[in-house]
This record gives structure tokens, sequence and C-alpha cells, in this order.
């Protein structure tokens, strides 16, 4: 029989608004460990600059200016921008470790990765250029609604901006001297260095590129990039967006770019004096049948394929606390496909004993007691079957939400008032209402108020939790018993 | 002698040969999609000759009495010439050759599956089909609206993966796309898939915009089943259609043996389109489908919970589609059961090898004539639909209700056959007690209050309506003269419930009837409910109706039985608040069928604006809808909203 353990951990939510910032003190018999997962805040938030200075000074201040681990989820804005915003308090914090998805290796010999990054990167380059075109047919709705899923990468890239989530990446990696370790899922559970009685499992981004991708990149075999020049829909797309002005210069490649054998052409300059097209489109109908600006309906499908693309390379981790068994589940932003494939994900850990011990995923959920809400509360971030309803009884729930920004953000309506982001998802906040009983810690609203729970146990629960001066933060206590 | 001028007039004479206009221009296409052409053993079928009916001055585009192509490719700053299927060269040789690098040929396409599409439609519903009318703009009179004679077909408007019908442009819009190198088919990888060379897409796309024409209030998603049904009516009429092709079919029946449940191209849809975005098969297919793992095709086992669990549009309209198909495979295999035993000596067990192709034509022809049935009643259903929030159950009651009304003496037991299809996945209309074909006819209204109420209106409506219908000369008359009809009707009405002795009887009249709230002092109204109901722009108190459509309906059936009806739609909104600063537009509404030999009204299809349990799951309904993809998380639509091109939406992943 077990020693009764001295480990707890204490998990601080920061909160700055619309983004991720969540600092982990595990409080051991050597000492207190402290892990940070992600810094950012959302592109646009009032003073963000100010308020990430705010939460890492806290952070300096209650770790000694030294970090034992950094998590770096995944790459957008409202996960990294702290690394830049606050960039002169980083410089005097020491990180030891730093803990990335294997989607950001930079090891030559990972091509997935490698072409991951670089399609990434193109894509965000190329949308910033779309919206950046004044010149373009793009009406002002799908304009405000594609730059603000961009938001998510910060500053449009260089030239243009220099705070870019891939500079907040370069940053923090370039921090600990070498000691960054990237993750694959189904790898031994990872102990923290000093630490006894933790393991933290590593659930994704899966490594089958199915799982991983909504816009399918053009993979024949389903671990390389085809390099070659089969087109995919967003090359034919952004072929059509840069390359159309250009058509009749030399080293266009003029069949790539159009659909049919030049010939067959009509330029816009002819049609316009051609009686078929002056009747039947240019002055037929005063117009309200045109669809000069439709085609650019795709741009948004592409940004929230990237979006959505990019949100799934989230390392989602789970910390389990050996004495007890309970589990802290951070799956960063992770969409359906990261959290399907953690279905199929078992580990065996070697006991003392000599003895080894399956884990499964299932067990991970039965056994989850504090479950950090994926991607702010939207609905497509939280599995239902396999996920949150196989989670525990006594379920805490962390949402990083400020429903305030979420309202006013995406294109306007024909009032002119934002439609707003459908962050928290109402009926997820309402399943996750029900399965904590209550226990919701939200980043904008703080200690919830006590609804079903006796008031003994929601003594209990207030107990465990704490909040910041000016609310900078949110925290709540696990023993490991 | 003959004269220089003699010559003339004889050379210039184009009518000559004393020949009337032809019934058909013949136009070559695809019966399925390019695809299939490059394949050995359907290369021969797929390559048919659409018989459209001749449109006397037919200009270039093309552009007719019900379509107009026009063919601009804004991505590639491309417009295409239109296409001139009325010179010589081109009709001697029935429209041009299939081929896909030709723009031209593409415009002959889309117009031959659209005109057909359309040919089949008012073939079954026995009256010119209309384009739903636009807005009238400016926004001074919203109640006005702009006739609209022609369906714009754009053939290349966007690079995507993607076709739809956009209601606001009244426009039908194909894209084109690399195919997907996972698993191109049969095409090079990244080759250019074009949507408008697919007939099941063309067909989808009309129908929805014939759709929308007959039922403008479908488009508006108050019920998991709003949307579904819009794309399972679309595919139906496209799967159907393939029946129509006599040398596919005939091929297609050879090759399964007669046995349609199996797998073939008669019931599956896109097969390109599916295979070139990495699905393997083909996009849907209503009696199986192509398990990703294994490659192999299983037949689908109809689940009965489905219904109660699938949301998306597309597989929630799969479950109708199957089960009208699975009625279709009920009525053709009753059909054929004789044939078999008469081939069989009586065993009906047929022989190894190949089938006689005189079994194969007759097969063919029952195939063909099961198919038509089944897609005349589900087309003929619609008059019988309510106006708006329809369900899967609904349309079964229309169904059989229309079917009834035509064909009273149902010895083949169809109805019981459409039955038993819904009952398997688990289909059921609200408030029916048995599945039996009686109960599930619309109850027929012999109550006094409606004679008492409409017969009145009705005959003053009619006096010179009825006549004057048969003998309209175009769409656009039908058009202009229902639109007046629609006015006085509701003039009538509105007149009417001003007389005192009028206004009590209808105070007593129970919304449930029809649907609606005729005057303020309703006696069903809970208070305060009457100040959510938008009131009429000449001051009145009462609440605000609308009448919708007029639609005469005139069928012979199978045993000379004439139908003679008048169909009539009302509606009624209300905007019920829900939560802080939102409201829910709430519909009320009925449809009335009233037999023109007698004046009575036959049935009254009513949705209730005061039913609370339909406003509760419509609310629910609207607040979730868009919960399932992250297109909705991050362009939040306000409930009640109208969203622009709502099919563009639905035919996309995310």
């Amino acid at each position: 029989m077990p020693a009764p353990s001295a480990l707890s951990v204490r998990i601080r939510m920061y909160r700055q608004g619309l983004g991720d910032c969540f600092l982990l003190s595990f409080t051991h018999p050597g000492g207190v460990y402290h892990m940070l997962i992600d810094c950012g805040v959302l592109r646009g938030t009032a003073d963000a600059a100010d308020r990430m200075r705010a939460v890492v000074a806290d952070i300096k201040q209650t770790t000694n200016a030294q970090l034992d681990l950094v998590v770096a989820t995944h790459e957008h804005w409202d996960h990294l921008s702290g690394f830049l915003q606050a960039r002169e308090l980083w410089d005097s914090i020491t990180v030891k470790q730093v803990w990335l998805a294997w989607t950001e290796d930079p090891d030559p010999s990972n091509l997935v990765a490698q072409q991951l990054r670089e399609s990434r990167s193109q894509k965000v380059a190329q949308l910033h250029g779309l919206i950046g075109d004044t010149q373009s047919a793009l009406d002002e709705s799908s304009r405000q609604g594609l730059a603000s899923i961009l938001e998510f990468f910060g500053d449009p890239p260089p030239p243009g901006g220099k705070l870019t989530t891939r500079g907040a990446l370069d940053y923090i990696t370039a921090k600990p001297n070498g000691n960054v370790k990237y993750h694959t899922p189904g790898e031994p559970p990872q102990r923290l260095d000093g630490v006894d009685g933790v393991a933290v499992y590593v659930l994704g981004p899966p490594r089958d590129t199915k799982l991983l991708f909504k816009d399918q990149p053009s993979s024949r075999q389903s671990e390389v990039y085809e390099s070659n020049d089969a087109l995919t829909l967003t090359d034919s797309f952004f072929m059509a967006v840069n390359g159309m002005g250009s058509l009749g210069q030399s080293g266009v490649d003029e069949a790539l770019c159009l659909p049919f054998d030049k010939h067959y052409r009509v330029d816009p300059g002819s049609a316009q004096t051609n009686p078929f097209f002056v009747e039947h489109y240019f002055e037929g109908d005063d117009g309200w049948r045109r669809i000069d600006g439709d085609w650019f309906s795709a741009a948004s499908q592409l940004a929230l394929a990237l979006d959505s693309d990019t949100n799934n390379t989230s390392l989602a981790l789970a910390i389990e606390l050996l004495g007890s068994g309970k589990v802290l589940l951070f799956p960063a932003d992770a969409q359906v496909g990261n959290w399907l494939s953690w279905q199929s994900l078992t580990w065996s850990v070697p006991q003392q004993n000599d003895r080894t011990r399956e884990v499964t995923m299932a067990d991970l959920l039965n056994r989850t007691v504090f479950y950090k809400v994926g991607h702010h509360g939207s609905h497509n971030a939280t599995l239902k079957q396999f996920g949150l309803e196989l989670m525990g009884r006594d379920l805490v729930a962390m949402m990083p939400i400020d429903q305030a920004t979420a309202e006013r953000q995406g294109p306007k309506d024909d009032q002119g008032r934002p439609r707003g982001w459908n962050m928290p998802f109402p009926s997820l906040l309402a399943r996750l209402n029900e399965k904590t009983q209550g226990r919701v810690i939200r980043a904008d609203e703080g200690i919830p108020a006590r609804t079903v729970l006796s008031e003994a146990e929601w003594e209990r629960f207030t107990q465990a939790c704490a909040e910041g001066p000016d609310k900078l933060y949110v925290e709540y206590t696990i023993a490991d018993v | 002698m003959i004269s220089e001028s003699m010559y003339q007039a004889y050379r210039s004479d184009k009518h000559s040969a004393q020949v009337s206009s032809p019934v058909f221009r013949r136009l070559r296409g695809y019966a399925f999609d390019p695809s299939l052409s490059v394949q050995m053993e359907t290369a021969l079928v797929n390559e048919v000759v659409f018989k459209v009916p001749w449109e006397d001055d037919l200009q270039p585009g093309p552009v007719g009495e019900y379509l107009e192509v026009v063919d601009y490719d804004p991505a590639s700053q491309s417009f295409y010439e239109p296409v001139r299927l009325d010179v010589p060269q081109v009709l001697a040789q029935d429209g041009l050759e299939p081929c896909e690098g030709r723009p031209q040929f593409h415009q002959q396409m889309v117009y031959a599956v659209a005109m057909t599409t359309i040919t089949n439609f008012e073939r079954a519903l026995g009256r010119w089909a209309l384009w739903s009318p636009r807005p009238y703009e400016p926004h001074a009179d919203p109640n006005r609206s702009d006739y609209v004679g022609r369906l714009r077909i754009y053939p290349h408007a966007f690079r995507g993966a993607n076709a739809y019908y956009s209601p606001d442009k009244k426009a039908l819009l194909f894209g084109y796309f690399p195919a997907s190198s996972n698993d191109p088919g049969n095409h090079v990888p990244g080759g250019t898939v074009f949507t408008c060379l697919s007939h099941d897409i063309i067909a989808h796309e009309t129908t929805h915009a014939l759709l929308d024409g007959m039922h403008h209030r479908f488009i508006e998603p108050t019920h998991p089943d709003s949307l579904a049904f819009h794309e399972a009516f679309a595919d139906i009429v496209a799967l159907f259609q393939h029946f129509t092709f006599p040398e596919v079919l005939r091929h297609q029946i050879a090759r399964t043996r007669g046995n349609l449940a199996q797998q073939s191209l008669l019931g599956e849809l896109a097969q390109e389109f599916g295979r070139a975005t990495g699905c393997y098969g083909a996009l849907r297919d209503a009696i199986g489908r192509t398990d990703p793992e294994t490659k192999q095709w299983v037949p689908l086992v109809p689940d009965p919970n489905a219904y109660q669990t699938v949301s998306e549009p597309h597989q929630r309209g799969a479950i109708l589609v199957a089960a009208l198909f699975d009625a279709f495979l009920s009525i053709y295999k009753s059909r054929v059961g004789d044939l078999l035993r008469i081939a069989t000596n009586g065993s009906g067990i047929l022989p190894a090898g190949e089938l006689h192709p005189d079994l194969v034509n007759r097969l063919a022809d029952e195939a063909a004539k099961s198919a038509r049935h089944v897609l005349h009643a589900c087309i003929r259903a619609l008059d019988y639909c309510p106006p708006i929030d329809i369900t899967f159950g609904d349309y079964l009651r229309a169904i059989i209700t229309a079917d009834y009304d035509l064909v009273p003496d149902d010895n083949r037991r169809y109805r019981v056959a459409f039955v038993e299809a819904f009952r398997r996945r688990g289909i059921y209309p609200e408030g029916v007690r048995t599945l039996s074909v009686d109960s599930l006819r619309w109850p027929q209204v012999r109550s006094q209050y409606y004679t008492e109420l409409f017969r009145p209106i009705f005959e003053n409506l009619l006096l010179d309506f009825s006549n004057r219908a048969r003998y309209f000369t175009s769409r656009a008359e039908v058009y202009s003269h229902t639109g007046q009809m629609c006015g006085k009707l509701h003039e009538l009405i509105r007149h009417a419930i001003i007389q005192p002795d009028y206004r009590e009887k209808v105070g007593g009249l129970h919304p449930l009837a029809t649907g609606m709230v005729f005057i303020a002092e309703n006696q069903n109204l809970r208070p305060g409910q009457i100040e959510q109901f938008p009131r009429d722009k000449h001051g009145h108190k009462d609440p605000k109706f609308e009448v919708h459509a007029l639609r005469p309906v005139q069928r012979v059936g199978p045993d000379g039985d004439v139908l003679n009806h008048l169909v009539i739609s009302m509606t009624q909104q209300r905007h019920v608040p829900i939560g802080r600063d939102e409201t829910i537009t709430f519909r009320g509404g009925c449809t009335m069928i009233l037999d023109l030999k007698t004046f009575e009204v036959e049935y009254c299809i009513a949705k209730s604006i005061l039913d609370d349990a339909r406003l509760e799951r419509q609310t629910n309904y609207v607040l979730n809808r868009f919960g399932s993809s992250l297109h909705a998380t991050y362009f939040n639509h306000r409930c009640g909203e109208n969203i622009v091109e709502p099919f563009a939406l639905l035919h996309n992943d995310l």
C-alpha cells in the first residue's frame, strides 16, 4: 500500500481574454514544478500587450522566473501571442524545457511536418494577399469573415508585420538551449523532471493524415506529400486569385490557369462589346444575377479548413496523478479528427514490481477529473460519445473564453452588427454544466455560483478554488488523493 | 419560263416543305457523367440523346422559355461564346458531340438535362412550372414580386467541388475543380472535373429550383427535415430520371439480371464527383454504399433509428431517398413477378447466364413504368404538402392522399409499398394512430364551418378564374393572373371577416383548422400573443396573413377519372421572442384543396400558428442547427436571419 501522496497540482487559468494560458504548479516533496501550457490572447483584444505583460509578470513572480516546462500546443495567435507581446519579461525568465507537437519538428527527415508548415504559411500569405487586394471583387462581408479567421495567425506575414505566430514559436523554441522535445501520440508516458508520481500521456496530433486534415493535401500515400504538379483545389483557387492578372505574360502557364484551351476564351474587355453578354450579363437585368464575386466564397472555405487543420495539430495531453489515478485533460484546440485518433491509443506502463500496467484512452477519460474545454467552448472541439460523456463523476472544467469578445467577431450582418462567434456553444455549455454539476469555471466569469450540488460539496469545491487580484486569474487545486 | 424573282422566292422560302415544328430537339450528352465514357463497360450506354421539347425561337446561349445559359467564369476572367443550337450543322448531328474540352458542349449539356428535368416535372404536375418570384425591389413595397421567366445557369461559376441553386439570384451555379489525387477514379490526378457535365448534379440542382418555385417557404430551415427534404427531393428526381434512358436501363437490367436491388448505375448518384472528391464510390447511393476500407459495395440495411439520430441534411435526406427507392423496388418486384414466372416455367428462378433480350426488354419496360409511377406520385404529392415546415411524415401523408385521389382503386398496392418503406426507416407522421393507408390519408374536411365560411368566398373568387385558367397561353400570363387572384382572395377574406356575423363565426374557428388566426379577438389566443402578430399595412387590428399561392390542378387518373382541384395556400407569421434580444419568426398556415366540381373544401392541411410544441421544437432546432460545423462557429447566423446561399453551405463539408 503506497503512502498517502503529498502531491498536488494547482491549475491557474489566466483571464486575459479569448486565449489560452495555464500555469500548472505541481507541489511535491522535492519542491514545486512549474509547467506553462500556452500563453496567448486573440488578436484585436483591447490592450492585448498590457494584459499579456500582466499575465507574464505574474508567471515570473509565481515561478521565481524559473519555468520547468513550457508547452506550446499549436501555431495560433490566441495560444502564443504572449511570448512576443511580453518579450522583455520573457527574456528574464528561464525556461528549462519546451514541448511541441511532432508537426513542428524541424528535422528534415520529418517530411510531413515540413510540408505541413510550408503549406500553412503559404496559405496564410495567400489569404492575406487576397484580403489585402482592394481591387478584387471580394465583398466586404467575406473580407471581414476571412480577416477574422486570419487573426489566429497574428500579423500579416513579413514584410507586412512583425508579430506572427511563426515568430512566437521560434522565440519560445530558442529559449531552453536546445532542450526541446517533439511529441508523438503513443510514445511512452512522459515524466516531469524531478517529480515522482506524475505521468503525461501524449494523445495528439495524430500521425494519420486522414484524421489530421480536413483540407486533404495532395497525398497519394498517407504519409508523404506529393511534390509533383498535381493541382489541389487550393492551388487552383489561388492560381485564379494571383495568376489571372498576369495572363499573357511570358512564363505564366496558361494551361494550368484556364479550364479550357485559350482560343475558347473571350476576355472581359471583348465580352463587354459582345451583344450576347451585353444583353444577358452586363445590361440585361440591373446586375442582381451577376456572379462576379461569388467564387470568392471558396476562400472562406479554405480559411476554415486552414484554421481547422491548424487546430488539429494541437498537442493534446492527459496528465495522470499516479497516487490517486486522477487525470487532467488538456486537449488544446483539438478538433474532431484529433479526438477520434485517441481512441486507438494504449500504453504499457512499467510498474515497480516488473509488471506493466495497460492504460487505454477510455480508461484515462473515465478517470478525468479536470477538463480544459477545447477551443474556447466551440462545438466541434469536444467529442461527445468518446469524450465528454466518458469523463468522470467528479469533473471540473475550465473554459478559456471571453464571450463578450467572441460576440464582437465575425462578419457583420445587414444591420452592421457583428454576427459573433458561436462560443461557447450553448448546448455544449449546458451539457458541461450537467456533467460537472455546475463546476464550469469560465475565464470571463470566474468561480461560478452553486446550482445543483449540495452546500457541503460546493464548499469543498470552492475551497479548492481561488481568484487572483484584478481578475488576473482563477485557479483550482487538485490533491493526489 | 422561270423568272429570276421566282428563283429567289424559291431559294428563300424556308417553309416550302410545309413541315410543322418538330416535337423534340435531339441533343447528345452524357447519361451520367464523362467518367463512364472511359470505361469499356459503360461507354456505349453513357452517351445518350436527350429529347427535349422543341423551342421555336431558341436563342444562342441557349436562351429559351425556361432557361438562360450564360457562360461566364469569373475566376478565370473568361467568357465563353454561347452555343447556337439552331445552326443546321448542329441540328443535323443531334447537337455538339460530347466533349469535355469544349465549353459550348457544356452549355448544351446543362440545357438538355435541365430541360429534361423540367419536362418530367411538368408532366407529373399537369401544369407549367414557374420559378420562384424575385422579392420586389425597392424595399418600399416588399410584398410585390417580380416574375422570373428564366432560370439562369452558369456552367462554370466558380472553382470548387460544389454546385448550388441560388434562391437570391434564381440561378444555378456549377463549379469545377481538380480531381483529388487520393483516388482519382478514372481521372488524371488533378485533372479537371466539371460538375456541369454530371446529369445527376444538373438534375438535382434544377429540381431545387423547381421545388423552390412551388414551395418558397421550404428553404426556411424550421425543422431537421426542411433542408433534408429539399435535398432528398432533388435526389429522387435525379435518380428516377435514370430510368428514362432506355439503353441505360436495358444495359443495367441485363447486367443485374433484373435484380435492381443489386449495385447498379441506376441507384447511384454522381459517380465522378464522388470519386474525384475522394469518396471511393458514388457521392450517394440509394441502396448501398462502398466501404471505404475494403472498397467493396455493401447493400444498405434500413436502420429504424436513423431518422431519430441523423441530422446532417444530406444524410438525413438519404433516409427519405432510400425509403422511396425501396418503395419503387417493391413495386417493381411485384410487377415483374409474373414475367419471371412465365420466363422460367413457373419456378421464378432464373437460370445462370445472360437473360433473353426479350425478357430484358420487358423487364426494362416494367422498371421504367414503376419508376415513372413512383416519381409522379412523389411530384404530385407536392400539391398536398403544408406550405411551411414540412416533415418526412407530412410528405408520406401527402403521397398517400395524392395517390388516393387520383387512383382510388389501389389494386397494385402501391400505397402499401410506400407505407412499408417509410415504416422500415422509422419515419412516422405525428398524430397518426396507426400506419394504415386510411389513417395516413389527410383527414377530409366535412365541417359546416368551412362550407359556411369559405364557400361564398370561393364562389365569388372563381366566377371567372377557373374558366380562364384553361386558356392561358404563356407562363407569364399564368403568373400574373394567379397573382391577381391571390390578391382578390386576400381581399375577399379581409372583407368578409369585418362583417359582424361572419366575425363571430371566425372567432370560434380553432387555428388548428386553418393553422391561422384571422381576427384579433380569436378565443384561442393567450394574453399577449396577439402582439406578436404583424398587422396589415391598412391599419386593421387583425393579424396579417398572406395568400401564398393558387394552383389549378387538372389530372386524369388511370381509370379515366378526372380530378379538377384548386390548391390554395395561405400563411401567416408571428414574431416570438426567445432569449434576450432575439425573436424567431414562427409561421402557420394551410394548404386547402378545393374541389372545383362541388366548391367544397376537400382537405385543409394545416400547421397551426399557435402550436406550442411545434414552436418549441423549431426554437431548439434554430438555436442548434449550425452546431456541427466550424463554419457555424465563425460565421454565426442569427435565428430567422436570411442566409446567403443556403444551398451552397449545404453542399460543403465545413
